[in-house]
């Protein structure tokens, strides 16, 4: 009875979603409040069938309703309750009744922030957010082949007496906010995007549309950043192999419109400050909103083989048609506004802050088509040649590098950099500090590698000195601004730095993720450059020697979860000949697997300081303790990882300046003519 | 400044990317020596990915049974006397291209990796072109007194800020 409601309300949204759009247009076209009003309402009724759906959905997993084809798929009776509702998003048809129920939500809370509004550009950005959710309901309804309403049942009223349980790969805490947190960063992304299309047809032009959707765009930002963290995390947990990022399609899919969405974070920053880059900041959102749309096709479609395959259909000529369908309106619009997208004002010079900004743009686009590029080239050579191939991490790695060192060395010269052109006095007094101090650590850094038999390392050299440059850069401005601060309100530096925050959260947020990045970039740099990996089999009692630790496996065990067993060895870890810890990597036996294996990695990790050691276990059988006490061999595969938490920790700063900047409350100012 | 000189630089910027790029696929020099098993071994583990449905891990990452029972085939073949080439193109006739975890840039792989420099170039020279178009061109060379006074620093401004501030508060 309650997946019939549910499937009812998916059905009833068709109209109220067709109604609101249908009004709204009506109401803005002929000036009519009592229309847009009754549009309104269709977006909230919108909201709360779908809300209808999901609740539906999510009782038949709590309730076990194995009557319910997509509850059957994805859960059985032994799954934790945690993993029972999460796998709402376990499949496709779940996920995308998620994605559409995040749109509903978010195109209410629309209507609320904008209930006040003295203009009608809340409304009009309703009528694009309102056409996306009617595509997305259009692909729950179960109309379109390949994709299965989420509520349908088994035909002929048939129940099968267990499910066949969720992937056990997606059974972990950070497979269970991963999805979440990006669907959340996905689809917050079309609300400047519709903000956007509803300034070109309303022909507000100016930068309201920009102020009244920053805080979604920064949201949307932090949120996505989380969630590609939370995936990398998952993969260095779960997967085995001691890594957190492979360039997997999947994980581009997420990437490419991160990178978007920072390029029109600072590309927004010329047209508030000079009104200069309309057009190209409308390109950009809409960039950006069209790779969420792509990078679900690049994972529904199965087009590309991706860890993700195993949530492959036929739904992917949908999403294209969609794509086409937006970016043909939006050129639509561009064409019609055309004349009202010229600015008045003029580049000065060519060394400013605007042109480091469009440098900085340059490097975000040129990367974003670069790793698109890459991931279509299996397709692309396929297509040409006949034969499939699969683009190694190496390939990424040697094409992203340079421009990634680029974008490093601009987190701090944009800061620095003078508006409209910079000066000879500004450039000694803002560059030549961070340069020196630069140029200091990277020859510090050449000589450590160089004492560590790294010869010629380039790349890390040059890591080294963007970095100190950006940190020395940054510490300047809180340092000066504090300073001053302090000065003129006679009190200590700590209060003048927290009023310079407060002063300006969205700037000095925005530092604080520049820290971030530095912290990121030399974590990435540690990690993925100087790792050690060491592969041996070994008996109870032996040890092995990674780097400068050795690991001696002492004993082995297995204890019993609701739904699985786990079986494993402990490993003492020694370093100078004196116990330092001891750690239990293991393998996972599921009773159930879905989709899945049933045999799974459970790598261990030991943090010590900054740096990761990192085992798993090769293939054992279910009984471990009685294979390894009978003198068996046991497959250790020990990693490790220099500087990997940095990664982590530079991702939580990252976050950190992300949420000062969000508390900004904004205020249109008067932009410089 | 011209607009040829700004495709200048946006050319010689671009072609130094590629350049550097491109430089860092240049193969080690061979000194002629044949490696131990081990190292050869390595390279093998790293050139190709593991079948068993674990995606994009090579043999040296992946920790499933599958992976172990290739190391020891390419270890036998290795000690019998096979070349890693030998071995590597055996595997990847028997399973498919797409587990070669390789991609050289030769052939047509190096369409792949010229076009991440075509399109830095490309992007480039649209940004060229739109500086370009908004830059205001001065008849004289040296900026006017105004232009000058245009470019204020950020502890400047700051100062300002902070002393209309403190305006404020007396009023």
């Amino acid at each position: 009875m309650v997946a019939e409601i549910g499937h009812a309300a998916i059905w009833l949204s068709v109209f109220s979603c067709l109604w609101a759009i249908v009004l709204l247009c009506a109401g803005l076209r002929y000036r009519s409040y009592g229309a847009i009003i009754s549009g309104r309402n269709g977006v909230v009724a919108t909201f709360l069938l779908i809300s209808l759906a999901t609740g539906a959905l999510i009782y038949g997993f709590v309730t076990d309703d194995f009557s319910m084809k997509y509850v059957a798929e994805v859960s059985s009776h032994d799954q934790p309750l945690m993993y029972k509702i999460t796998a709402l998003w376990g499949r496709m048809s779940g996920s995308l009744l998620f994605w559409l129920w995040l749109l509903t939500l978010f195109g209410a809370m629309v209507v609320w922030q904008n209930r006040r509004a003295k203009d009608r550009l809340g409304d009009y950005a309703l009528v694009p957010i309102s056409t996306v959710q009617l595509f997305f309901i259009i692909l729950v309804t179960g109309l379109i082949e390949g994709v299965y309403n989420p509520l349908a049942r088994f035909p002929n009223g048939a129940t099968l007496p267990d499910g066949a349980g969720m992937n056990p790969l997606l059974q972990t805490p950070s497979m269970a906010f991963h999805p979440p947190s990006l669907y959340v960063g996905f689809v917050s992304l079309t609300v400047p995007f519709a903000f956007a299309v509803g300034a070109l047809a309303a022909g507000e032009i100016g930068s309201s549309w920009i102020f009244r959707s920053r805080r979604w765009m920064i949201a949307s930002w932090l949120v996505l950043t989380v969630g590609i963290t939370l995936g990398g995390n998952w993969a260095y947990r779960e997967l085995g192999w001691g890594g957190y990022w492979a360039w997997d399609p999947v994980e581009n899919a997420s990437f490419m419109p991160w990178l978007l969405g920072t390029a029109y974070l600072h590309s927004v920053m010329i047209q508030e400050k000079r009104n200069m880059l309309k057009l190209w900041n409308i390109i950009l959102i809409t960039l950006a909103f069209e790779f969420t749309l792509l990078g679900t096709f690049i994972t529904r479609s199965g087009v590309i083989s991706s860890v993700h395959a195993f949530a492959q259909s036929d739904i992917g000529g949908y999403f294209l048609g969609f794509i086409a369908f937006s970016v043909i309106g939006v050129a639509w619009l561009i064409y019609y506004r055309w004349n009202d997208l010229k600015s008045p004002n003029r580049l000065e010079s060519i060394l400013s802050r605007e042109s480091a900004f469009l440098l900085n743009n340059w490097m975000f686009v040129g990367l974003t088509l670069i790793i698109l590029w890459g991931t279509l080239w299996p397709i692309i050579t396929e297509g040409v040649t006949g034969d499939k191939s699969a683009v190694p991490e190496a390939f990424f790695n040697k094409v992203v590098i340079i421009p990634g060192l680029l974008l490093l060395f601009l987190t701090g010269a944009g800061p620095i950099i003078s508006w409209k052109t910079l000066t000879q006095s500004n450039f000694k007094r803002m560059f030549a500090k961070p340069i020196l101090f630069g140029l200091i650590g990277g020859a510090i850094m050449w000589g450590y590698l160089a004492l560590r038999g790294h010869t010629a390392p380039v790349y890390s050299v040059l890591c080294t000195f963007s970095g100190v440059f950006v940190f020395v850069a940054i510490f300047d401005e809180f340092y000066r601004g504090a300073r001053l601060r302090a000065k003129r309100g006679e009190t200590s530096l700590f209060n003048g730095l927290s009023r310079l925050i407060q002063r300006n959260k969205r700037r000095y947020g925005g530092y604080i993720v520049h820290i971030g990045i530095v912290i990121l970039y030399i974590g990435i740099m540690g990690s993925k450059g100087y790792f050690l990996l060491e592969s041996k089999s070994l008996k109870l009692g032996e040890s092995m020697d990674v780097g400068a630790y050795t690991l001696k496996m002492e004993d082995a065990f297995s204890h019993r979860h609701s739904n699985h067993s786990r079986g494993g060895v402990v490993i003492a870890v020694e370093k100078d000949g004196k116990q330092i810890g001891t750690m239990h990597p293991a393998r996972g036996f599921y009773d159930r697997a879905g989709q899945g294996e049933q045999d799974t990695i459970e790598s261990a990790i030991r943090h010590f300081g900054l740096n990761d050691l990192y085992v798993a276990l090769g293939p054992l059988p279910e009984d471990v303790p009685s294979y390894v006490r009978s003198g068996q061999l046991v497959p250790l595969q020990v990693y490790h990882n220099p500087l990997i938490n940095l990664v982590w920790i530079g991702v939580g700063v990252m976050m950190i300046g992300g949420v000062v900047a969000l508390a900004e409350k904004h205020q249109m100012k008067e932009i410089e003519t | 400044m011209t607009s040829l000189q700004l495709l200048r630089i946006a050319l010689v910027f671009g072609l130094t990317l590629g350049s550097t790029t491109l430089f860092s696929f240049a193969n080690e020099t061979n000194d002629g020596t044949r490696p131990s098993i081990d190292a050869q071994l390595e390279q093998l583990k790293t050139s190709v990915y593991c079948y068993c449905g674990c995606t994009r891990e090579t043999i040296q990452q992946c920790v499933c049974q599958t992976a172990r029972q290739i190391e020891d085939d390419f270890r036998n073949r290795l000690q019998a006397g096979s070349s890693i080439e030998q071995i590597r193109n055996d595997y990847i006739t028997k399973y498919g291209t797409q587990f070669s975890a390789l991609m050289p840039p030769t052939g047509f792989n190096l369409v792949a990796y010229v076009m991440p420099v075509i399109i830095i170039i490309l992007i480039g020279t649209v940004v060229i072109l739109v500086i370009r178009s908004k830059m205001r061109f001065s008849i004289t060379t040296q900026p006017t007194s105004r232009e000058k006074s245009a470019g204020v620093s950020e502890g400047v401004q700051e100062q300002i800020e902070a002393e209309l501030e403190s305006l404020k508060g007396r009023r």
